[in-house]
């Protein structure tokens, strides 16, 4: 949720309230609200009616039997409810620590590779995730992945020292996957930080290990604790680390739960799924809750002030070649899985690097998969999906913060909530609701590419108003005032002022969901039938029904296009003054 | 007044939606058992209409210009979409032979778990919307399938090739499905990892300590399941419990997908084989190989017309080349069984001799028992 307290006022010469309230301002305030209200509350209500309604769906009326499932299932052992939290909490823990610490080493130290570790931050948004969990498999399986089979060879080990399908496995991919995004989001607190505390500490003669912990931690603890909460969030939610790792594992969370609901037998348990779904949410909302009071309290702990200043770097000395070690493992965390595909790309069937296998070395697998049609289709489908979902946030995240920052309607709060609301939804419940409403209600979308953008507009609202409400927020009111008094319409000073300085909020944002939305599983998972499949689902099918093949030529071609694309993007958002 | 509407847009469930169509299936009854017990086919009892002009007609055109009617329509068409439960390079070799035989009719193809491709069938019926044409789907698929009014009855020039028991038989001469191929599923396993000594010949077998930590189960579609049908049938109750011992894991990848590991190494072996697999890739020179478990579960494919296929004409004239010359030189490369072929050993055809309702509550049983004694790790 964004920040009231942030909210800016209505101007110095409360000119808002004098100013009569054009009927554009009211259309707009109606048209949000409702848009907003259609994609963010149906999903919540049917998600609740179906949890509700037994296995002979609404022909039972109302029964609790679907709870009673839920409830005897965790009360027959806490393992559900264990293994969720510990996955969730160790996945975020690791990569807050992780995050952080390179973040730290960036911003406030000389190590070494901090660009590199930038790059590689970005970069992993463009690699599905998916692809980078199926590498790990080859990577740290326990019986023939290649780093534990080297590992076995060099130090004469009887077993693999470490085995991905454990839940050990589970919490280290989902840190390593989530620390980039702790790396970015760390990296603008700790710039921004003022130095002037340390840097008294420094002159009175404390060590840096002291600075640290007693000043520079403290002050980022704030951050800390969001940024933890926000990952912990996506952990609760995620979906493909746990199916594709979790259940060899034999350890289930409230994701595959759902998941196996609906995909056990011929005939899904939907009141079943609901239900889970339900607990599901409501464990997101409680975790979400201290995150907003962080939030709103942020202020407390500000330590950027008008005075300028330029943050000291701390000289590691001889702890900088162990640091930069650290800052590489970003871009080895991306590179890893990014060699495995290429390699298991150029062969006849998966083998570990070795010459034999260098002599089996083809390219058969490229035209054999680029002659499958789901696979060309789920292209097309991406770019359109992705791109509509993107601009679609956008616009409506743009034009909400607009509402909460700069009108006087009452009702703003209720933008604000609704725009933040999908936080709350995993991926696959989200599409789960997504599925049942968009089956019964009028508008035949059913089946298409454009149920799947629907569902991604709803999940990314948040996210795209954390770009545009901090970029409005930044823009001061009285530029809109002046030119209001000088006789501008709404509509010039939307095109002449706001838009023009939004751009670079506004290309971020746009960025971030188009990238993120090209991969995203677990939305979509639910909601693919034939002829709308994107990537992330074409992918999901070719790991499942074993084109390995297929599925790494794929790979490499999408990963290479996608980090191309971010490429791309990156520099056109540079040129724009914004990061990403 | 709003909770009046409120109800209204809440959806209606699919389950209860699901008995309404079961109900009026049972309104226009079709068979529902397996085709290895069908009878045989009648011979057409009326001559087929002079110009069909629907899918109903298309289906049971049998006059000697149907294949060229039927190819000019499809290429009007243009296009066909098929869903198989077939997985692996078979489904893109079937596109690529009916569309260089056909050049101006595209297929979309999917490969999908009859699991998933069942209940999606459902809703889209229930949504008025219809994207698939065609589909060769197993026979606990067809089980359910049957009644659930999803399939056209049709005729092929090519049903005399097939032996009455492979045949589901509508009225008029027409069939609901014919079974083009049986997959096999039985112990696959890498033979770098597995000494001879170790590889089961019997269900019994998969007990053998050697075994012990090596076994994973396929958990994606019912494989998994169908086998541990296969286990308390013929071997007891109780022998999921003692297969715990075993510490066997689960993943969750078609047993196409889980052959990808035991070829990696990943995995030393599996009951939820399929050998068409296997011999695919041993003939790529991978380190794997494959022995029958008897009774044997045999997924038995069968082609079917879909009922409201976007795509009529496309529809029938690939569901006749796959069971033609054509098609079954394709499943023939990958090593698929030939439902007319003698057998070594006993088979077992999943979901033969029950009804829809009780093999779907068995067919979850038998999952969630497999899962129960899956190793956590």
């Amino acid at each position: 949720m964004t920040n009231p307290g942030q909210a800016a006022p209505a101007g110095r010469l409360g000119m808002a309230r004098r100013l009569p309230r054009p009927r554009l301002e009211v259309a707009l305030f109606v048209v949000l609200l409702a848009a907003l209200a259609w994609l963010v509350l149906p999903p919540l209500l049917v998600l609740i009616d179906t949890s509700l309604h037994g296995s002979a769906g609404k022909q039972t009326g109302y029964t609790l039997d679907n709870y009673d499932v839920v409830l005897r299932s965790l009360a027959g052992g806490p393992e559900l409810l264990v293994n969720s939290l510990v996955f969730a909490f160790g996945g975020a823990i690791v990569a807050v620590i992780l995050g952080t610490t390179m973040a730290w080493l960036a911003e406030r130290t000389n190590a070494p590779f901090a660009n590199v570790a930038y790059l590689a931050a970005f970069f992993s948004f463009a690699v599905p995730g998916i692809i980078k969990i199926i590498a790990w498999i080859f990577l740290l399986g326990p019986n023939a992945g290649f780093l534990n089979v080297w590992a076995m060879k060099l130090f004469g080990l009887e077993s693999a020292p470490f085995s991905i399908f454990s839940m050990g496995g589970m919490i280290m991919l989902d840190g390593i996957s989530w620390a980039p995004v702790v790396f970015l989001l760390m990296t603008s607190p700790f710039r921004a930080m003022d130095p002037a505390l340390e840097e008294s500490a420094a002159m009175s003669g404390a060590s840096s290990w002291w600075v640290f912990s007693r000043i520079t931690f403290r002050l980022a603890a704030p951050t800390v604790a969001a940024v933890l909460l926000l990952t912990l969030v996506r952990s609760l939610q995620a979906f493909d680390i746990a199916a594709l790792i979790g259940i060899p594992a034999g350890v289930q969370v409230f994701t595959t739960t759902i998941f196996l609901e609906i995909t056990q037998g011929f005939f899904p348990s939907y009141g079943n799924a609901a239900a889970y779904s339900v607990v599901l949410v409501a464990i997101v909302g409680l975790a979400l809750i201290p995150y907003y009071r962080l939030s709103q309290h942020g202020q407390k702990y500000a330590t950027i002030t008008g005075k300028g200043f330029r943050p000291r770097r701390i000289d590691l000395g001889r702890w900088r070649i162990p640091a930069g070690a650290v800052m590489l493992l970003l871009p080895s965390f991306l590179l890893l899985p990014v060699l495995v595909i290429i390699w298991a790309s150029l062969l006849p069937y998966i083998q570990p690097p070795s010459l034999e296998a260098l002599r089996s070395i083809t390219l058969e697998n490229f035209p054999i998969a680029f002659s499958n049609s789901s696979i060309v289709r789920s292209i097309t489908n991406t770019l359109i999906v992705s791109s509509s979902a993107a601009s679609a946030v956008v616009i409506l995240t743009l034009v909400a913060a607009w509402v909460i920052l700069r009108t006087r309607f009452r009702g703003r709060w209720i933008i604000d909530l609704l725009a933040t609301l999908p936080l709350v939804f995993p991926g696959i419940v989200l599409g789960l609701a997504v599925l049942q409403i968009y089956l019964t209600v009028p508008i035949p979308i059913y089946g298409t590419i454009w149920i799947i953008a629907v569902a991604f507009v709803a999940k990314f609202l948040p996210y795209g108003m954390r770009y545009n409400h901090a970029g409005l927020l930044s823009i001061h009111r009285e530029l809109e005032e002046s030119a209001q008094m000088s006789g501008a319409s709404f509509l010039m000073i939307a095109r002449l002022i706001i838009a023009p300085l939004m751009v670079p909020a506004i290309v971020a944002s746009w960025i971030y969901v188009f990238l993120v939305t090209s991969h995203e599983l677990s939305e979509a998972l639910l909601l693919s039938s034939p002829g709308n499949e994107i990537l992330s689902i074409t992918i999901w099918d070719l790991w499942l029904n074993g084109q390995l093949g297929s599925l790494m030529a794929f790979s490499v071609v999408i990963t290479f296009a996608l980090v191309l694309l971010a490429f791309v993007l990156l520099r056109f958002s540079r040129s724009q003054g914004q990061t990403i | 007044m709003i909770r009046a509407t409120w109800r209204k847009l809440m959806p209606v469930g699919i389950v209860a939606a699901m008995i309404a169509s079961a109900c009026s299936a049972a309104a226009t009854p079709q068979p529902t058992a397996a085709p290895t017990a069908a009878s045989s086919v009648a011979p057409a009892t009326s001559a087929p209409p002079a110009k069909p002009t629907n899918l109903a007609e298309y289906a049971a055109y049998q006059g000697s210009d149907r294949t060229a009617i039927l190819e000019a329509c499809a290429t009007k068409e243009g296009q066909v979409f098929w869903s198989s439960e077939l997985a692996g390079g078979v489904i893109t070799a079937m596109k690529t032979a009916f569309q260089k035989k056909y050049p101006g009719i595209a297929v979309s193809e999917q490969s999908v778990a009859g699991s998933d491709f069942v209940p999606r069938m459902v809703q889209e019926r229930q949504a008025k919307k219809y994207t698939v044409d065609a589909f060769e789907m197993s026979s606990d698929s067809q089980l359910l399938i049957a009644t659930l009014d999803m399939r056209q009855p049709y005729w092929s020039p090519a049903l005399a090739n097939y032996q009455d028991d492979a045949k589901e038989v509508a009225t008029g001469g027409l069939v609901y499905q014919v079974v083009d191929r049986y997959s096999l599923m039985g112990f696959g396993y890498n033979t770098k990892l597995l000494p001879a000594s170790a590889v089961p010949t019997t269900y019994a077998d998969l007990l053998k300590p050697e075994l012990k930590g090596k076994m994973v189960m396929s958990g994606s579609g019912s494989s998994g399941a169908q086998l541990f049908g296969v286990l308390v049938t013929t071997q007891g109750a109780d022998f999921a419990t003692k297969l715990k011992a075993q510490n066997y894991t689960i993943q969750q990848v078609s047993g196409r997908g889980l052959l990808d590991l035991i070829t990696a190494g990943e995995v030393a072996g599996s009951p939820t084989i399929y050998q068409s697999h296997v011999k695919t890739d041993a003939a790529k020179g991978a380190p794997v190989a494959w022995v029958p478990l008897s009774p044997v579960s045999a997924n038995a494919g069968g082609s079917s017309v879909a009922k409201d296929a976007p795509h009529p004409c496309a529809a029938v004239l690939l569901t006749d080349f796959i069971l033609g010359a054509d098609g079954r030189t394709v499943l023939d490369s990958f090593f698929y069984a030939n439902p007319g072929a003698k057998f070594d050993y006993k088979l077992s055809v999943p979901g033969a001799g029950m009804t829809a309702d009780a093999y779907n509550t068995k067919i979850k049983e038998w999952d969630a028992l497999m899962r129960a004694n899956a190793t956590a790790k």
